[in-house]
């Protein structure tokens, strides 16, 4: 799609640039999926305002990109500085020459990732059983910001403030394997595996929330006095949401870092955890396909307003004010009617579902009479 | 009803867009458009000069498009600015959107992370970036990013060199922790402390992300107070406009730091330093400190002079330091297609460095090295100045990186 006007693209390569869009916006919303998802069960369901979500976010992605740096270039060889552009180039050449050694890695890194996170939320867990609400709140943030601080000034840590460079996409070798096979083909293969990891991640937090343990974590939500008076052991409950949800979050991480191909420190910033507290919020909280919607809604608002989607359609803004302006001005406007019109978000909590009881349970529960 | 709603609204945005990318495209009155990408930030850290160095782009489409119309040619170049709010997630993700749309050539991003975020991304989908200013040598690389301003290794040299010439061998480093100041400093601290200078770095790295400076100027004082007394103490600004001023602010009330001379990177020369917006008070402190610094830029000449009219007649303002570069960079991209004679990322670029050898522009003569940098730069020193109730940016010499000297005007 090269002259845009005087001749016709080859359709071929339209389709491509087609596909190219379709992967850079499923790619991230597979990825704010999941962190909206991670958000919503310990915010939505279980009251814990996570306001720290970047700083789990940013852990898988460190998890990925040290493992890669350190193991990619000492099998490769390379001696020099660890993550600058010239390593970064030795990496991605010995991924194209070693599919098995990228995709175990990256395969690696999801486990060690979401371990890593799984384990920094345990920890947060200490300090979510001793405050509520906003102090909590403020204190995760802090936690996230003390951490980037720390990442981006040590730079024998993560590179500091260019960060890590050279995280190859696990499919990048797909391109190597025919002279026909686009490039768009290793960005499709890495899409269908983040909206696959997104897919588990909504099947599992729907199991789990609609489970015992979901009405426990909004029991907790609702009135966590009453909760204990009942025998309920909401310290563990909130660990364990906080556990659960910071090792999603780290996937999600370490997901963008293969997807970004590098790491920065300046990317982690709350402005993110912002971002996914309001896919919650429009979406609707305690409901994760209502988190999912609001990420897609999100995703989608952002990228279709971009001057260059517009310009796919033949549409360049010359006016003297800067379209880029009036995007940020439109989508706080929408989320603002949103929330006044719609506090719920587009869709509303519902009661848990509970399954119908086996069919012994059942016959207890209708007094003994045996069901046919 | 409302999820109904969204998912129709969605279907018809990717119906919307699918139908026009796939439509035959039009022949307009036989013109041929080229697309130019202009990825350059303007909110964020670059909310306040980033607007400026998109009308520098702006400015050379435009005077472009002008010169083809008067010599009746059919070709025309449109341009696509995103913001990409200088982090390197949304340099990439804008990134994506313009190799989406089928763009070839991006003048931008700006900031280094940015530029190395999106350097996979330029060479696997061979499109050619042409960055204004990222300066961290560690991206230098045979890659599809070229980069018009010189590298930070120059600006160190230009600046270890100068501090010579005042007989300074005690520097406080007060910059901004992100990679332009990081790297200035490393390298300031890394020439200067070596042979033959063997001088004394102190660091203070505030930041980015702060409003309140009162801490790490505390810090600074503390630490220009261990340098002593004597003439050969200093204090080196990184810093951009509002952290700039709000440090100067605080600097000026402060008796360690008003007793030293102060120097400023390539980057505190932007016209918002000495405009009407900030304090009398400040700019008295920046006189009377005889703030000096340098900034990579030719000699004056009738290019640059030319350059600064048309930018003033466009847009009613004096373009900052980096405008300069980046009409240079748009002007590349433009020539280089022409040159090419095809809008196609590998045959610009090929092309690129040839175009840069014989260009001269409002920024200087665009030689690139093997890595697709700028390859060489003459830095002119200024100081600012008091003249009756102007304040100015006075430029007082110039430091030659092939012989590391300077000379005075």
């Amino acid at each position: 799609m090269n002259e845009r006007a005087g001749s016709a693209p080859p359709e071929g390569e339209t389709l491509a640039d087609l596909l190219f869009l379709f992967t850079s916006i499923a790619t991230i919303f597979g990825i704010y999926a999941i962190l909206a998802i991670s958000l919503n069960l310990e915010f939505g369901y279980a009251g814990q305002p996570n306001l720290g979500k970047v700083f789990f976010y940013s852990v898988g992605a460190y998890v990925a990109g040290i493992l890669v740096a350190h193991v990619v270039s000492g099998l490769a060889g390379w001696s020099g500085e660890l993550f600058g552009a010239p390593a970064a180039r030795v990496r991605f050449e010995y991924a194209v020459a070693n599919p098995g050694v990228i995709f175990g890695l990256f395969l690696a890194a999801l486990v060690l990732g979401g371990l890593a996170g799984g384990a920094f939320g345990y920890l947060a867990s200490f300090p979510a059983l001793r405050l509520r609400g906003d102090f909590l709140a403020i204190t995760l943030i802090a936690v996230g910001e003390v951490s980037r601080v720390f990442v981006h000034a040590y730079e024998p840590l993560a590179g500091g403030a260019i960060g890590i460079l050279g995280v190859p996409n696990p499919f990048v070798w797909i391109t190597s394997l025919g002279p026909d096979i686009p490039v768009t083909a290793q960005r499709l293969a890495y899409t269908g595996v983040v909206l696959g990891i997104a897919v588990v991640c909504l099947l599992y937090a729907e199991r789990l929330s609609n489970a015992p343990f979901g009405r426990l974590l909004k029991a907790v939500r609702d009135d966590e006095l009453v909760a204990d008076v009942l025998g309920k052991r909401t310290r563990r409950v909130k660990g364990t949401v906080l556990v659960i949800g910071s090792a999603m979050a780290a996937v999600a991480g370490v997901l963008y870092a293969f997807h970004a191909q590098s790491i920065v420190a300046g990317d982690y910033i709350p402005q993110v955890t912002f971002l996914v507290l309001a896919m919650v919020l429009l979406g609707g909280a305690a409901n994760h396909r209502g988190a999912v919607i609001g990420a897609l809604v999100l995703t989608l608002v952002d990228r279709f307003t971009q001057p260059a989607t517009l310009a796919i359609a033949g549409i360049f803004w010359s006016s003297p004010v800067d379209l880029n302006y009036l995007r940020y001005i439109g989508i706080g406007l929408m989320l603002i009617l949103v929330l006044m019109f719609r506090p719920e978000g587009i869709i509303p909590e519902r009661p848990v579902k509970t399954p119908r009881p086996a069919a012994p349970a059942a016959a207890a529960m209708d007094g003994g009479t045996e069901t046919p | 009803m409302l999820l109904a709603v969204l998912i129709a609204l969605v279907v018809i945005l990717a119906g919307t867009t699918a139908y026009f990318a796939l439509r035959p495209a039009g022949t307009a009155g036989g013109t041929v458009t080229y697309v130019i990408g202009v990825e350059i930030a303007v909110s964020g850290p670059y909310a306040a000069d980033g607007p400026l160095r998109r009308d520098g782009a702006f400015l050379a489409i435009n005077q472009m498009n002008a010169q083809l119309q008067a010599a009746e040619s059919p070709i025309r170049f449109e341009r696509v600015h995103v913001d990409s709010e200088g982090t390197a997630a949304r340099a990439i993700a804008q990134f994506e959107s313009l190799v989406a749309a089928g763009v070839q050539v991006v003048v931008g991003p700006l900031s280094s992370a940015e530029v190395g975020a999106i350097a996979p991304l330029a060479d696997t989908n061979r499109v050619v970036a042409i960055s204004p200013s990222a300066t961290a040598p560690r991206l230098a690389l045979d890659d599809f990013v070229f980069r018009v301003a010189p590298n930070d290794a120059f600006q160190a040299r230009a600046l270890t060199t100068l501090l010579d010439s005042f007989g300074i061998t005690k520097v406080a480093v007060m910059a901004r922790d992100d990679d332009y100041g990081r790297g200035i400093a490393n390298l300031t601290e890394s020439i200067l402390e070596a042979a033959p200078y063997n001088g004394q770095v102190e660091r203070v790295m505030y930041s980015t992300t702060t409003t309140d400076y009162s801490a790490d100027v505390g810090v600074l004082s503390t630490r220009v107070s261990g340098f002593g007394t004597g003439p050969d103490r200093a204090v080196l600004l990184v810093a951009f406009e509002d952290d700039g001023i709000a440090i100067l602010n605080l600097a000026r009330q402060d008796n360690a730091l008003s007793a030293v001379r102060w120097f400023g990177s390539e980057s505190v020369k932007r016209p918002k330093f000495l405009d009407a917006s900030t304090p009398t008070e400040i700019k008295d402190f920046l006189v009377a400190r005889n703030l000096t610094g340098f900034f990579p830029s030719p000699q004056r000449s009738p290019v640059v002079e030319k350059f600064e009219a048309d930018y003033l007649a466009a847009y009613g303002r004096a373009p900052s330091p980096y405008a300069y570069y980046s009409y240079d960079a748009a002007m590349l991209a433009m020539l280089s297609i022409l040159r090419a004679g095809v809008y196609d990322g590998a045959a610009i670029r090929s092309v690129l460095p040839e175009v840069g050898r014989t260009y001269i522009g409002a920024s200087g003569h665009k030689v690139f090295d093997q890595y697709g940098d700028y390859a060489a730069a003459d830095y002119r020193i200024w100081h600012v100045t008091l003249d009756a109730s102007t304040y100015a940016f006075t430029e007082i010499g110039t430091w030659f990186y092939a012989s590391d000297t300077i000379a005075w005007d």
